[in-house]
């Protein structure tokens, strides 16, 4: 029972709709404990500013909305003995609000921990849970992508509350030559590549044919060697060819981390080709190197 | 001619990449050694002049240099635990089918793909104290304000934290790959030996997926100490030498302090670090037998 579950545990329709439902229940009871939440930590919050404990935060805010239009500052600092200052008693949740969060903080747990008794809602939960954590800063990026630098800056508004703009995309590709470094990166890493396979293969090829496989230790041993070691020496030996400042430079670079890869991927695979195919080619009369580079590829 | 190219095919075929080694790598180790006994601050005029071991004698007695290697064993050794077991977590979440997995997998993989500078851009707008995003979800949370890489108490492990972010879809990906390896018949007689999914995954995922789970590590362990994009990208070193890891220091001394022969000292002593590591490397790696 438990075996065919693993295997396709979405063969029932039923059980698939159920799931749903359950992670749906789960987010709403989410949103809920979190509006909850987020009051009462905001209520703490001004609470602790103002000097006073929530439940007389409460009974402010209280006559605050009783009186309405004839709201005056001073009145309530004078009540209270308290010193409001410029804080803005609108921006204090209403106290409906206030007395409610307890109860939606309940309330979102309890959907929370229910749903998690439906089958297969916990396992989505952990998943796209992790994702969303995993994901987020992605997703921040490209939100900020179409925001102006004030909205990106300004922490006090929510992460949706802003105006759409293109602008720094068209500034991209006309302030700054955008194509010119792409053009450079995509030719930089298609050269690299290409002579990492013309260098790789026939030695990757030899390494698995032959077993040579302290040259493919060494090959290893190079992708572990941190990068700056290479800085100063290259640098005197490209200026010494006459290579500095030019594209051949940073491809040889970039063959540095290109090859081992190649070699390290490669090696496997031929090791898999059987001898008994190479073989038969030589009878037919192809001659060896050749046949290196037609059957295995 | 075809059949002298077939007599020394052997050679042929690797001379290109024993030529690439030859003039790229060994001969920049050779004369980094020959730098890091030396003393030179790369100018034409005068060439370098030779003081045998002491720039490592200086390095050794300095503590900037310890306190270096420190940070960057902590940061390495940290990051990679917490990888690791996130990984494995992930991993077996993965391990079995549900909606939208390929997409979720793909999705997974996104922090790995990233070019590194942009990620530490992303992140110091995070972790910005006063406006950025860490500080707004954390208040809004009622927990209290961060300086994150702002104070030198904290920079280190908020730089593990980018990097546990950034580098455990690679582990997970890694460890996923040896469990689906496994083969099914274990599990099918566990179940009917009434093996719970814990145990079963302590007693025959774990197990069985444990070489890979190995060279994992190890790949990691060695990136992670040789990890420089990010730290660079985000504090370069600061706040005061706070997370200044021996490949930052050798960056600073050679291409800030033109010190080329201190430089050249570090990286030596950084060199045989990494390689210890890769000797261990493949040591387990013979141990446990996997193919790589």
């Amino acid at each position: 029972m438990q075996l065919s579950k693993r295997k396709k545990p979405f063969t029932d329709t039923r059980m698939n709709v159920l799931a749903v439902l359950g992670v749906l229940l789960f987010v709403v009871g989410l949103a809920l404990a979190w509006r909850g939440w987020s009051t009462t930590v905001k209520v703490g919050d001004y609470a602790r500013t103002l000097g006073v404990d929530r439940g007389t935060l409460s009974q402010i805010r209280r006559d605050v909305e009783d009186l309405g239009d004839d709201y005056r500052k001073a009145v309530i600092e004078q009540k209270y003995e308290i010193r409001i200052g410029r804080l803005s008693m609108k921006a204090i949740p209403a106290s409906s609000d206030m007395a409610r969060a307890p109860w939606l903080l309940a309330l979102g747990l309890l959907l929370m921990a229910g749903s998690l008794f439906v089958p297969g809602v916990g396992k989505y939960v952990l998943i796209y849970g992790v994702l969303l954590i995993t994901v987020f800063p992605f997703f921040w990026m490209v939100l900020a992508s179409f925001k102006n630098n004030v909205d990106i800056i300004d922490a006090t508004r929510g992460m949706f509350d802003f105006t759409p703009t293109t602008r720094n995309y068209v500034s991209v590709f006309n302030q700054y030559d955008f194509l010119r470094p792409t053009f450079n990166s995509f030719y930089v890493a298609l050269m690299s590549t290409g002579l990492g396979l013309i260098i790789g293969l026939p030695a990757a090829y030899a390494v698995a044919r032959w077993k040579l496989y302290k040259i493919s230790l060494i090959i290893l041993v190079v992708r572990m060697i941190p990068g700056i070691t290479f800085l100063v020496p290259w640098y005197l030996l490209f200026l010494q060819l006459g290579l500095t400042n030019t594209f051949a430079a940073l491809i040889m670079s970039h063959l540095l981390v290109a090859l081992p890869f190649i070699i390290w991927i490669m090696v496997p695979f031929f090791g898999n080709v059987p001898r008994e195919l190479e073989e038969a080619a030589w009878v037919d009369g192809s001659a060896q190197w050749r046949t290196g580079a037609r059957k295995n590829l | 001619m075809s059949r002298w190219v077939d007599k020394h095919l052997k050679i042929l075929f690797l001379l290109p990449c024993l030529l690439f080694i030859v003039f790229m790598v060994l001969f920049p180790l050779g004369y980094n050694i020959y730098m890091s006994t030396s003393k030179w601050s790369m100018s034409a005029l005068s060439s370098p002049e030779f003081v045998g071991a002491s720039n490592y004698l200086m390095l050794f007695r300095s503590p900037r240099f310890w306190s270096a290697v420190g940070r960057t064993l902590y940061y390495a050794f940290v990051a990679v635990a917490i990888q690791t077991l996130l990984g494995i977590g992930i991993a077996q979440m993965l391990n079995r089918s549900f909606f939208g997995k390929g997409v979720a997998k793909t999705l997974f993989l996104l922090p790995v793909v990233a070019t590194p500078v942009a990620v530490g851009m992303v992140w110091q707008m995070i972790y910005e104290p006063t406006i950025g995003l860490g500080n707004a979800i954390l208040t809004s949370m009622g927990f209290p304000r961060q300086l994150f890489l702002g104070s030198s108490a904290s920079a280190l492990n908020a730089l593990i934290f980018i990097d546990v972010w950034e580098w455990t879809p690679m582990v997970m990906l890694m460890v996923l790959a040896g469990m689906v390896a496994i083969p099914k018949d274990p599990y099918e007689s566990a179940v009917v030996d009434g093996a719970t999914a814990f145990q079963r995954f302590r007693y025959i995922t774990l197990p069985l997926a444990s070489p890979t789970i190995l060279v994992a590590v190890l790949l990691r362990l060695i990136d992670a100490i040789k990890t420089f994009d990010i730290i660079y990208a985000t504090t370069k070193g600061g706040p005061g030498f706070a997370t200044e890891t021996i490949n930052i220091y050798a960056t600073l001394a050679t291409f800030q302090y033109y010190s080329f022969g201190e430089g050249a000292a570090i990286t030596m002593c950084f060199f045989v670090i990494v390689m210890s590591m890769a000797i261990m490397f493949n040591a387990a790696k013979k141990r446990v037998e996997v193919e790589y």
